[in-house]
């Protein structure tokens, strides 16, 4: 298992080298001329050349990848911000924990209320404990995220004017973003814990479970469960992807200061160097997510285990002989 | 002569046999009332999306400054906008743009990605390994992240942002593609045809390509959903389509900063892109079940 | 004996959903004695799993819906005790063996914790004994101590079914309820499962019912043997009256259908059953079997068909029971 964990962690790391020479090369395929922009349309030509070497911007692209790498790995620095001139790690460490403290709660929001809900469904299917759930479900993953938080704000701070509706501050400011974030992800989780229930509530083993003379309560917690969980988990990484994705929306809504906030804002105003260290971080945020809910799936499901196992068990052999 | 008879005989029992299953999938589908109430709303935006000159009550580029800001009423039934422009007039028209965006998006999402899934599934080996870690690379960036990095290299507008967010749904594509091209391909029914001198060719035209199409045909027409969805997003941000285009998720960029005092611009524009995903959800969900064997008799 | 060991009475069991309604078992009778082995023989589809199931009073409520009849288990009606009473039978006075080894594991526990639980559950919920006597089923079924911790998916289909009857007989159960329980496996693995569990119910005088479509093993496991068709039992006895003279058509087409071994037979060919088993949503009317018995008259097409006792406790229900 930790050899396992190992190999994954060290499976991350050509990924975010990939991810880190994908978006620069996005960057340096962008149309326009940042210094131009910088300098304003009135700037002298020799002004003009001195600020492009200054940045960098003459040399070939190759060149410019492999000094950016270097800055970023060896350096551990993401540049300056074109139109400050402020450090681009800086702001994004600052602004990171607002960012991860979203996500997660809401992820957290959507585990504890989707799954019940889900399990709940599975176990009444046909009541309305089952339908009522899961048409309030459907509706929630059919509409956009960021619609639902602006409806949030047109009943709760304007018409009811219960919560702020923008602005950092006390736990009333985050309850909003937080229901907004979760929402949809409480939808996926019910939705698909219904599903994987239903399928594992079919099977065999539950039959030889209740067979047993064990009570359904049991049945349902210490064996359909964690049969049912295993596919949510890989379902996590498409929940936990709408989550960090759909925070720069959540944080544009409510005017969080967080990294998704501040991409918005750097992408409006042709900020690459803060653009490509926004996305850098949001991806290896993300990865490291995807990274433990792999590792939460390989200790959950023995035949996940074993694949790795018997893949070692393979190549020790071959080694062998 | 008796050769060619016979020929036509097998035809024609082919053609009966494609449609019996057309006919026995809408007759399962047609058990499922939700399945169908997803579809009947589906031909109906199509349908207003088409007549929406017919049908609009005004026109829906006319402004009216006297009218601005106006309430819904049974004058204007979903309010008006600042320019006093008849919203529910915008949103029909809308719904050909919204419609079309979606659509196109997921169909170039998915050309593109079961050419890149079929590569990495047919060729195997090193082009499949190499595929395969780009597209870790790509999966690894959240997708609205990566949509609104290329809307920085590509631009903003409608046709942009199709390929936007067409570029968004290859690697999901690809990877389904290829997934189920590995799983067709050990299919005994792929060994009989190969057993039967059936050509490689032919196996992966006959066989291939339309069990792995429909294979991923219901997460195909949920994604149109999911484009509209995600689209409307980025217009929020002001990098997809741009106002005064009247695009639902533009409609709703526009009306952001009146929601305080005019809700309804904001309202309307989303509620349109919900019942339109709902009802593709539905008939997507519909249709799942209708096309799971287990469920057969 | 005073009070018979298991009787069920008239049971009629219904699948009903939107679309249909199954009418899985239509009125089956039949009495079990103490460390007896009756054999459940029928078609794919005849009903005789959902017998069994609802002996156990474990069919999934909704589809399945008991209609009617009464079990009666060591003089106790199943119908009537308390679900919580019902727990306490299951696994532990009466258990079942799947037929599907494959499924019938969690796939994320391992063999020893799903032997240990049942033990546990009708134990007291010591968790020693339970696991002490799960290594003990294990290595009684043959299989080392040490594999306690593995996984379902490192076992055969034969250890794992071999698993599957450690679980049913962990308790020392008064009735088996075996459900296909070789069907599943390789022929060789086959003699070996049936060997363990003919040695161990007689070891513990264990009744069991043995559902099967097998008749080679129905020769070699059972005292009685009833025959369903269409979930009905149309012919029942004990194994010699059946094989010996096979009265109902239907029967006599099961032994027309077995390959012979004798070369003086008129001609070596198979005799298949001509059609297809009913539609158990809608079934014929007059005797089930009609549309396919060659013997079959206008008084088989309509009407109830009366059951015939052919001699003491062979019975079968055919208007031309004895004639043919």
């Amino acid at each position: 298992m930790i050899r396992y964990a190992f190999k994954r962690i060290l499976m991350l790391i050509p990924v975010i080298i990939g991810v880190t020479i994908l978006i620069f090369t996005l960057m340096y395929l962008v149309p326009g001329d940042p210094v131009a922009s910088i300098l304003g349309s009135d700037a002298e030509p020799w002004e003009y050349e001195q600020l492009r070497e200054a940045m960098g911007l003459n040399k070939p692209y190759i060149v410019r990848l492999f000094n950016y790498i270097v800055q970023v790995y060896v350096h551990l620095d993401l540049g300056q911000s074109y139109l400050s001139g402020v450090s681009v790690s800086t702001e994004i460490f600052g602004r990171l924990p607002r960012t991860l403290m979203l996500g997660f709660i809401s992820t957290f929001v959507s585990l504890i209320i989707g799954i019940p809900l889900g399990i709940n469904a599975a176990v009444h299917q046909g009541t309305v404990h089952d339908w009522l759930p899961l048409s309030v479900a459907l509706l929630g993953v059919s509409m956009p995220g960021f619609w639902f938080a602006l409806m949030l704000v047109v009943l709760f701070s304007i018409k009811l004017g219960w919560l702020p509706a923008y602005g950092m501050g006390g736990i009333q400011y985050w309850i909003l973003p937080i229901m907004s974030g979760a929402f949809h992800g409480i939808a996926m989780n019910a939705r698909q814990t219904r599903a994987s229930m239903l399928e594992v509530l079919g099977q065999d083993y539950i039959v030889m479970a209740r067979s047993k003379g064990m009570p359904e309560r049991d049945v349902i917690f210490k064996h359909a469960l964690p049969n049912a969980m295993i596919p949510l988990i890989t379902l996590m990484g498409g929940i936990l992807a709408n989550i960090f994705g759909g925070g720069m929306l959540t944080e544009t809504i409510f005017s969080i200061p967080g990294v998704g906030y501040y991409m918005v804002k750097a992408v409006n105003q042709r900020d690459y160097p803060a653009v490509q260290g926004s996305v850098l971080m949001l991806s290896i945020v993300f990865s490291i997510v995807m990274l433990l809910t792999d590792l939460v799936m390989a200790a959950v499901d023995p035949r996940v285990k074993a694949q790795f196992a018997s893949r070692a068990a393979k190549k020790k052999k071959e080694a062998d002989a | 002569m008796t050769e060619e008879k016979k020929n036509v005989v097998a035809g024609n029992e082919n053609v009966a046999k494609k449609e019996n299953q057309l006919f026995a999938f809408f007759k399962r589908l047609r058990q499922r009332p939700a399945a169908v109430v997803g579809l009947v709303i589906f031909a109906i935006l199509i349908l207003s999306a088409i007549f929406a000159n017919v049908i609009a009550p005004y026109n829906y580029t006319e402004t009216n400054v006297r009218e601005a800001y106006q309430a819904p009423s049974w004058k204007h039934i979903c309010g008006t906008d600042q320019v006093g422009r008849d919203i529910f007039s915008r949103l029909l028209v809308g719904a050909r743009y919204s419609l079309t965006l979606g659509i196109l998006a997921m169909l170039l999402g998915n050309l593109a990605g079961m050419l890149v899934g079929s590569l990495a599934g047919y060729f195997g080996g090193v082009v499949d390994e190499v595929l395969m870690r780009i597209l870790d690379v790509i999966q690894s960036i959240p997708g609205m992240v990566l949509n609104l990095a290329v809307a920085c290299v590509i631009g903003v507008g409608f046709w942009k942002t199709i390929i936007v967010m067409g570029i968004g749904g290859v690697a999901g594509a690809a990877r389904m593609m290829r997934a189920n091209i590995l799983k067709i391909r050990e299919m005994e029914y792929i060994e009989a045809a190969s057993v039967t001198n059936c050509s490689n060719a032919k196996i992966i035209v006959k066989h291939l390509i339309p069990n792995a199409f429909s294979a991923s045909l219901v997460q195909m027409t949920m994604g149109v959903g999911g484009s509209i969805m995600a689209a409307s997003g980025l217009a929020y941000l002001g990098l997809g389509v741009q106002p005064p285009t009247p695009e639902w998720g533009a409609m709703l960029s526009d009306g952001r900063q009146y929601l305080t005092k005019f809700p309804w611009m904001c309202i309307f524009p989303g509620m349109a892109i919900m019942i339109t995903v709902l009802a593709i959800n539905l008939f997507g969900d519909g249709m799942r079940d209708a096309l799971d064997p287990r469920l057969k008799k | 004996m005073s009070e018979k060991f298991l009787s069920v009475k008239d049971l009629n069991d219904h699948y009903i959903t939107s679309e249909a309604d199954v009418w899985a078992v239509n009125g089956v009778s039949f009495d079990l004695e103490r460390g007896k082995t009756l054999g459940l023989v029928g078609e794919t589809g005849a009903g005789k799993t959902t017998i069994a199931r609802s002996i156990l009073k474990i069919l999934p409520n909704p589809p399945a819906k008991v209609l009617g009849g009464s079990v009666e288990f060591e003089g106790k009606s199943i119908y009537e005790v308390s679900e919580a009473e019902m727990q306490k039978i299951r696994g532990d006075k009466i258990t079942m063996i799947f037929q599907d080894p494959m499924t019938a594991l969690n796939p994320v526990m391992t063999v020893g914790e799903q032997i240990a639980e049942v033990v546990a559950l009708h134990n007291g919920g010591n968790k020693e004994d339970a696991k002490n006597r799960a290594v003990e089923m294990l290595e009684t079924v043959g299989i080392p101590a040490e594999r306690y911790v593995e996984y379902p998916h490192q076992f055969s289909g034969g250890m794992k079914q071999r698993v599957v009857i450690a679980i049913a007989l962990a308790c020392n159960p008064d009735l088996l309820l075996a459900d296909e329980p070789t069907t599943a496996l390789d022929v060789t693995i086959q003699a070996q499962v049936l060997d363990l569990m003919r040695e161990l119910n007689r070891k513990n005088d264990t009744s069991m019912i043995l559902i099967t479509h097998d008749l080679g093993v129905v020769a070699e496991m059972c005292d009685d043997v009833a025959i369903v068709y269409a979930g009905q039992i149309i012919e029942k006895g004990s194994l010699e009256q059946i094989f010996d003279h096979p009265s109902h058509p239907y029967t006599n087409g099961l032994f027309g259908a077995l390959p012979s071994m004798k070369d003086d037979e008129d001609d070596d060919r198979l005799h298949p059953i001509a059609g297809m088993p009913p539609d158990p949503t809608n079934l014929p009317t007059g005797c089930y079997f009609h549309p396919r018995c060659p013997y079959a008259t206008e008084e088989c097409k309509n009407g109830p068909v009366p059951v015939k006792e052919l001699a003491p406790g062979h019975t079968c229900m055919c208007h031309k029971a004895g004639e043919v």
